[in-house]
């Protein structure tokens, strides 16, 4: 197979470097817009079929964008990321290019246009490398509900890589990418990014338009991005925020460099930890990992405080109720009438909508649809949705509370590492329960990151997630910019900063060893 | 079915004695075509009349009636979405990646058309929400492309307001009679797009054109009580939105489309089950449909069954209501906030709205309420105290489309008064008119060429039978002026006063008998001998003149 093409040294090991060395890089003339993404498209070659963490790749296209970012810096036109490759979750249209979604319903579709997110990456010169793999619609938390197959973790084969956005993580891990964008509804960048180890940040609702990323649950979703650095996620969060009319959620702020507190240090943080992300149900490894990493930023100065979240086990079912019958609404209009997947055979258009939408469907987001239009059906309106909205509102109401008292809030982004593929997928209460820790901050609207802290007792990576209140992604940022300063080392074998060389090249040559 | 077989046929039977004597007529009060043109047919059963009729009797049935109107709004740009808004566009050429609901796409509220509800709201009286939301109402069609429609279903835009409405009553039937009805809310929405069947080739075909126009719905308490009011309180409503140009209001284009709802109950009692009638494209088939239906209703309470709740549709053919096949008295709408889109404020002042928000997209009470023109209420007073016209009149004026505008220009520019300018507009040229189905706009004699045949008049010139000569001749060969018309026909006065004495005594001469009469006292007879005069002058002679030289001769 093609796995045979062989890596230069160099350029090999570039596949490690942050988006900054990247940027360095290629204003140095070291290497070209063209040779580096020529060099990703043949490591995705060699390793997404194991990986799976891409959908569409498309090496003549990709070529030709990374020409034109050559262009750019010849011209003098080339902003900081110019040049720099970049893989999309395959949930935000993108002008030519297949925008699935990860949903059969959607394998025909190739967008007509570019969302928001996609518009800000190519200005700033981005070079799309492909689409990510992706849970459909959104909606799962392993990325076993992708209609193209599962993604596997770099980190173990055996393992999920957490989901919706499964193949960002997964593509960030494995260096098929050095930085993905990403969504979260309900914990879909941040889990993910725990389970494979890279960064994550989901920033405040409103700082990314969602103008041209297809709707899940529409007051949750916000666009977000993983990379393998706090200050790479910074450097990704300058390109893609900013007020876009055509969404009418999108907040009109002044525009901010995130990356501008990154040095900051963190003498006197007043770090929460809310009691209930401690309590039972929370693995022990991961437990282990969380405080480990409070105690380092303690020997930076941070100062802890106890908070309680007291409502945040009823941040699910309240999640449960409200991403569902959003979605049950929002995918009303796949209906095989002007677009996507169309039943063959059909008496009347009302056999053509059960059995377009009957096909083009996995089980989850049928079980959601489902849900959704019960929850939402006549008479019992005001006993779910209208409750679900009201303990929404206690627990936004819990943050602000909490955030008087501290200026962000810690602890795990999942109970667990990564699970096995196929663990959990025949019990969907059982994967819910497991968005106990990311579900809130959706219902929220706040921000928030994962950051590696270390690895699983069966050495799958765990994160720790960083809390902030609105807006504050900047202090969130640097409070995960001088936690990754740190050598941390964990089982005395990882330094979380360049992610774990030899694991991932052990990956990389089990892998190729395979192959 | 219910109720016995006999009963069956006695139902059957008055059905089709209704079928039989249904034929809706469109009458005009008094002489002429003067004052409003009253919709009403031949089973019209208003709830006054009824009460009024008998006060004592046992109490018999009476219709109740409210509406729903669905307004499209006069926009450049839908609703939600920059497509322009157009009726004769290519199907599915003005239609956004939003439009067609493509994944991805947000709405992004028009506040051209906000502003458009709010100026109704303030004309309709209605207390304008500061705070309004929008909903998803949903339901899968293949011409409503999201599967849900964006609408205020929890706190519409406007609320409470009135709608006052004018229509003949009285004995005669020739007195305005004023009524109101209230005005339950008004809510912003989308329209849907079209389905077009094919029957030939079993097809579907879907123009997205119309989908995502903005639409107002006005929703209208049960206040009225036949077809005749609900078609005057609508015919009011259109005059009111088009003074407004928020819609255009054509019924036969689907710019203002109505659904009445319909029951029967008697009065005191609770209101009995109601029926929606749909399908309705005009005034006359609104007046048509509501009374066809209260009296079905009626028919079928009288005869012991059952009103069903249920949609029907309105045949303008027979004049009937038919049930409708579809389920959408089953249809759960699954109504939910719209996640999309922000609560929609509207702010009393610049001065009174948030910092920070731009003015371009501020919606403004007090701007909006600058902005309002003349309602046509006002303009009718107006009318009646300038001019010192009839009240009939005035709504003839306003409600006629160009008519006030018509009329107005005549006056401007004719010596004579209004009140004989309006007899003219009212009778010779509404009369001609509605004979040949003409818009004012349309009238082959401009106000001007009019005020010219009355200025002739006024100087004496012509005659005032003479002057509705020209007037014809005038209506045939809009080319020329009544200058032209009087000279080449020599329809001028005779003002020769030699010549019109040997013309009455010819007169006197040749009818002894009637001069016999006048002076043996009866003085009515000497009209006829003016008319006989006029007769050989044909009609040139000054009718004062005339009278005065018969006057000597027979006294």
């Amino acid at each position: 197979l093609a796995a045979a093409r062989p890596f230069r040294t160099e350029v090999s090991t570039m596949i490690h470097a942050t988006l900054k060395q990247l940027s360095q890089q290629l204003a140095s003339k070291q290497i070209s817009a063209v040779e580096l993404a020529g060099e990703y498209l043949n490591r995705i070659e060699a390793l997404n079929p194991a990986l799976n963490a891409f959908i569409t790749v498309d090496r003549d296209k990709t070529l030709a964008i990374a020409a034109h970012a050559d262009a750019r810096r010849a011209a003098g036109e080339a902003g900081l990321l110019t040049g720099v490759p970049v893989a999309h979750k395959d949930i935000f249209c993108q002008q030519g290019w297949k925008t699935s979604c990860g949903s059969k319903m959607l394998d025909s579709f190739i967008s007509p246009y570019d969302a928001h997110v996609i518009e800000q990456c190519d200005a700033a010169g981005l070079v799309t490398l492909g689409r990510a793999n992706m849970d459909e619609f959104a909606m799962g938390s392993s990325n076993e509900n992708s209609y193209y197959g599962a993604v596997k973790n770099p980190w173990d084969l055996n393992a999920i890589p957490g989901g919706s956005s499964g193949g960002s993580a997964a593509a960030v891990a494995a260096r098929l990418a050095p930085v993905a964008t990403a969504t979260d509804t309900g914990g879909s960048i941040r889990q993910p990014a725990s389970h494979c180890g890279v960064t994550g940040l989901k920033p405040t609702y409103g700082v990314v338009s969602r103008f041209g990323m297809v709707a899940y649950a529409s007051s949750l979703d916000q666009g977000g991005m993983m990379a393998q650095t706090a200050e790479d996620c910074a450097l990704m969060l300058n390109v893609m925020a900013g007020f876009d009319a055509r969404d009418s959620t999108s907040l009109e702020r002044e525009r901010e460099d995130y990356s501008r507190d990154l040095a900051q240090p963190l003498a006197g943080l007043r770090v929460g930890l809310p009691r209930e992300y401690f309590a039972e149900g929370l693995a022990a490894d991961v437990g282990r990992i969380i405080d480990n990493a409070v105690g380092e930023l303690k020997k930076l100065g941070a100062e802890v405080v106890d908070i309680s979240l007291p409502n945040t086990q009823l941040s699910i079912p309240a999640y449960y109720v409200i991403a569902p019958a959003e979605a049950s609404a929002n995918l009303s209009r796949f209906d095989g009438v002007r677009y996507g997947h169309r039943a063959s055979e059909y008496k009347d258009l009302a056999e053509m909508y059960e059995k377009s939408r009957a096909e083009g469907f996995g089980s989850e987001v049928k079980r959601r649809i489902m849900v959704g239009t019960y929850v939402l059906s006549h008479g019992y309106y005001d006993a779910y949705y209208l409750k679900a909205q009201k303990i929404r509102r206690l627990i936004a109401n819990d943050f602000s509370a909490a955030f008087a008292g501290c200026d962000v809030i810690l602890g795990p982004v999942a109970p667990t590492a990564a699970f096995n593929l196929g663990e959990k997928s025949g019990d969907p209460v059982q994967m819910y329960l497991s968005d106990i820790y990311t579900l809130s901050v959706n219902l929220a609207g706040l921000p928030a990151m994962s950051v590696p802290a270390g690895f699983s007792d069966n050495g799958r990576p765990v994160g720790l997630q960083i809390i902030g209140n609105y807006f504050s992604e900047a202090k969130m940022l640097n409070v995960a910019h001088q936690f990754q300063q740190l050598p941390i080392v964990e089982g005395g074998k990882l330094n979380i900063l360049v992610g774990d060389q030899e694991k991932v090249i052990r990956v990389t040559r089990a892998h190729m060893e395979e192959d | 079915m219910a109720g016995s077989p006999a009963g069956t046929t006695a139902l059957l039977c008055h059905l089709n004695k209704l079928i039989a004597i249904y034929s809706p007529t469109i009458t005009y009060q008094r002489h002429g075509w003067c004052v409003i043109r009253r919709i009403c047919t031949s089973v019209s059963r208003c709830r006054s009349q009824a009460q009024t009729k008998r006060k004592s009797a046992p109490q018999e049935l009476v219709g109740v009636v409210g509406l729903e109107i669905h307004a499209q709004i006069h926009s450049n740009t839908k609703l939600f979405s920059g497509s322009q808004v157009g009726f004769q566009a290519p199907p599915n050429s003005l239609v956004s990646f939003f439009d067609a609901s493509l994944p991805g796409t947000l709405p992004v509220l028009n506040r051209r058309c906000v502003e458009a509800a709010v100026m109704t709201g303030l004309a309709l009286n209605c207390t304008i929400n500061r705070k309004s939301l929008f909903d998803r109402k949903h339901y899968f069609y293949a011409d409503l492309p999201a599967g849900y429609q964006i609408t205020q279903q929890r706190l519409p835009i406007a609320v409470d307001g009135t709608l006052t409405y004018s229509h003949l009553g009285g004995r005669k039937r020739n007195t305005v009679v004023t009524k109101s009805v209230r005005i339950k809310q008004i809510q912003l929405e989308q329209d849907s797009g079209k389905s077009l069947h094919d029957d030939y080739r079993s097809q579907t075909l879907i123009d997205l054109n119309r989908a995502g126009v903005g639409l107002m719905e006005l929703v209208m308490e049960p206040d009225m009580s036949c077809g005749e009011e609900a078609a005057a309180a609508v015919r009011e409503m259109q005059l009111i939105l088009q003074a407004l140009g928020t819609c255009q209001g054509n019924m036969a284009e689907g710019q203002l489309r109505v659904d009445a709802n319909v029951s029967v109950h008697r009065p005191g009692d609770p209101w009995g089950i109601r029926t929606e009638v749909k399908n309705i494209n005009s005034a006359r088939n609104l007046a048509r449909a509501i009374d066809y239906e209260i009296q079905r209703q009626m028919v079928v309470l009288e005869s012991g069954g059952t009103v069903q709740n249920e949609t029907r549709s309105f045949d303008g053919k027979t004049g009937h209501t038919i049930p409708m096949r579809d389920k959408e008295g089953l249809q759960d709408y699954r109504f939910m906030p719209e996640p999309n889109l922000p609560p929609l404020m509207v702010y009393e002042a610049c001065s009174t709205a948030p910092p920070g928000v731009a003015p371009s997209q501020l919606v403004v009470l007090e701007e909006v309420r600058e902005r309002l023109p003349e309602l046509p209420s006002v303009r009718r007073q107006r009318l009646v105290e300038t001019y010192g016209i009839l009240p009939e009149h005035s709504f003839t004026l306003v409600n006629e489309d160009g008519l006030m505008d018509y009329f107005e220009a005549v006056v401007r520019e004719t010596k004579a008064g209004p009140r004989k300018v309006i007899g003219w507009v009212m009778n010779e040229l509404q009369g001609l008119l509605h004979q040949q189905n003409l818009s004012v706009s349309q009238s082959p004699i401009s106000p001007q060429a009019l005020a010219q045949i009355l200025n002739l008049q006024e100087n004496g010139q012509i005659s005032s039978s003479i002057a509705k000569q020209v007037f014809q001749e005038l209506w045939k060969t809009p080319g020329k002026t009544a200058q032209q018309i009087v000279k080449e026909h020599d329809l001028g006065m005779v003002n020769d006063s030699t010549e019109i004495h040997r013309i009455c005594q010819k007169v006197v001469d040749s009818h002894p008998d009637q001069v016999q009469a006048i002076r043996g006292g009866n003085k009515k007879v000497l009209n006829k001998l003016m008319g006989l005069v006029q007769k050989e002058t044909k009609g040139r002679a000054d009718p004062v003149l005339v009278r005065a030289i018969l006057e000597q001769k027979t006294s």
